[in-house]
C-alpha cells in the first residue's frame, strides 16, 4: 500500500475513533454563560461522560437536555434527589429538614422554596452562581432520562 | 483498507450528488434555512434593509414587537457591538400541509465583542420561527421563545 493511503486511512480511522469515542464514551463541550460560576464559566472546556441510565448522585454536574427535539443542552448541579424534600430558605438549600452545605456555591439570600417532594425519576438541579440569580440558576426538576452526561474533566483556558 | 477507500468516495460521491440536487431542484425546506442564514448574516453585518426584506409587514413576536420596532431594536443592539458571529444549529423546519407556512426552531448562538475594547461574551437561545410564503419567496412573520420541557 502506497504511504499516501496508508496515511488517509489512518486519520480516516482516527476521525471514525473519536466520532464514536464523543458520541458513546466522553463528549466534549465549551461552557456558554454563567450560571455555573464559580465551578464552571463561560469558554471552559468540559469531557462529559455519557451515561444511559443515570443513576443520582448528590453534587454530581450533568448535562441534560430538552424532552423536546432539536435539543438543547444544559449542565447544571444535583441537589435534591428522588423522594426527597428540597426546601430553600434565605438562599440556604433544605434537604429534608436539614440544611445543606455547599461550599462550591455563591448564596442569594432572596432565593425561597417552600419544601418539596422531587418525583421519582426526578432530580432537582441547579446552577452554582447563586448570586447572579434568575432563571438560568434555577432550574429545578428534570427527568432523570434526559441526563446525558456527568463531568468528568475540564479546562479553563481562559481566565 | 481497499474497501475503506472505496467506501469514502461513495459516501463522497453520493454527498456531491446529494447537494447538486438540492441545488437545482430547491425544496421549501432549504429555502427557509437560507432566509434564516440570510436574516442571521444580516444582523451580524448591520444591514437592516436585508433583514427588513425577509420579514413579513405583519410581523410581531411574544416580546410584543412589530417589524419596524424590531428592526429599530436591532439596530440599536448592533451598534454596541463591535463585531457579533451568529452560529445557528439544531434547525428543524416544517412545512404545513398548505405549503403556504412552515414553522423552524432553531438554537441560536450568539458570540459578540462589545465596542470599546469590551469582552467576549457567549449566548445561546432557542427560538421558534414561523414563516409564510408570499409573492417573493418566503417570509418571516413571528419569533417565540418555546418553553423548554424537562419531563
Amino acid at each position: 500500500m502506497k504511504r499516501r493511503t496508508r496515511i488517509l486511512c489512518w486519520l480516516l480511522a482516527t476521525v471514525v475513533v473519536l466520532f464514536v469515542l464523543s458520541r458513546f464514551v466522553a463528549r466534549p463541550c465549551l461552557i456558554v454563560g454563567e450560571s455555573m460560576a464559580p465551578t464552571l464559566r463561560s469558554w471552559d472546556l468540559c469531557l462529559m461522560q455519557r451515561v444511559y441510565q443515570y443513576q443520582p448522585q448528590r453534587a454530581d454536574i450533568v448535562m441534560f437536555r430538552t424532552a423536546d427535539d432539536p435539543p438543547i443542552h444544559f449542565i447544571k448541579r444535583v441537589i435534591g434527589l428522588p423522594g426527597e424534600t428540597v426546601a430553600v430558605s434565605n438562599g440556604v438549600v433544605q434537604l429534608n429538614g436539614a440544611s445543606l452545605p455547599e461550599p462550591y456555591a455563591t448564596n442569594n439570600s432572596d432565593w425561597t422554596l417552600i419544601p418539596t417532594n422531587v418525583p421519582p425519576d426526578r432530580v432537582f438541579v441547579i446552577g452554582d452562581n447563586r448570586a447572579e440569580g434568575g432563571t438560568e440558576t434555577w432550574h429545578g426538576f428534570v427527568a432523570t432520562r434526559l441526563v446525558i452526561g456527568k463531568l468528568i474533566w475540564q479546562w479553563r483556558w481562559k481566565q | 483498507m481497499k474497501w475503506l477507500l472505496r467506501i469514502t468516495v461513495a459516501g463522497l460521491l453520493v454527498w456531491l450528488a446529494w447537494q447538486g440536487w438540492q441545488r437545482f431542484f430547491v425544496t421549501d425546506e432549504t429555502r427557509i434555512k437560507r432566509l434564516i442564514s440570510t436574516l442571521a448574516n444580516a444582523v451580524e453585518n448591520n444591514k437592516i434593509l436585508a433583514l427588513a426584506d425577509g420579514i413579513a409587514g405583519d410581523y410581531s413576536d411574544d416580546r410584543g414587537l412589530d417589524k419596524a420596532t424590531l428592526l429599530g431594536a436591532v439596530r440599536g443592539t448592533r451598534s454596541q457591538y463591535e463585531a457579533m458571529f451568529i452560529y445557528i444549529s439544531d434547525t428543524a423546519v416544517q412545512i404545513a400541509d398548505n405549503r403556504e407556512n412552515a414553522q423552524a426552531t432553531i438554537v441560536a448562538r450568539i458570540l459578540t465583542k462589545r465596542a470599546g475594547g469590551g469582552s467576549t461574551e457567549l449566548n445561546a437561545e432557542r427560538v421558534r420561527l414561523f414563516f409564510r410564503k408570499t409573492d417573493s419567496g418566503w417570509k418571516m412573520t413571528r419569533v417565540e421563545s418555546p418553553e423548554l420541557k424537562f419531563d
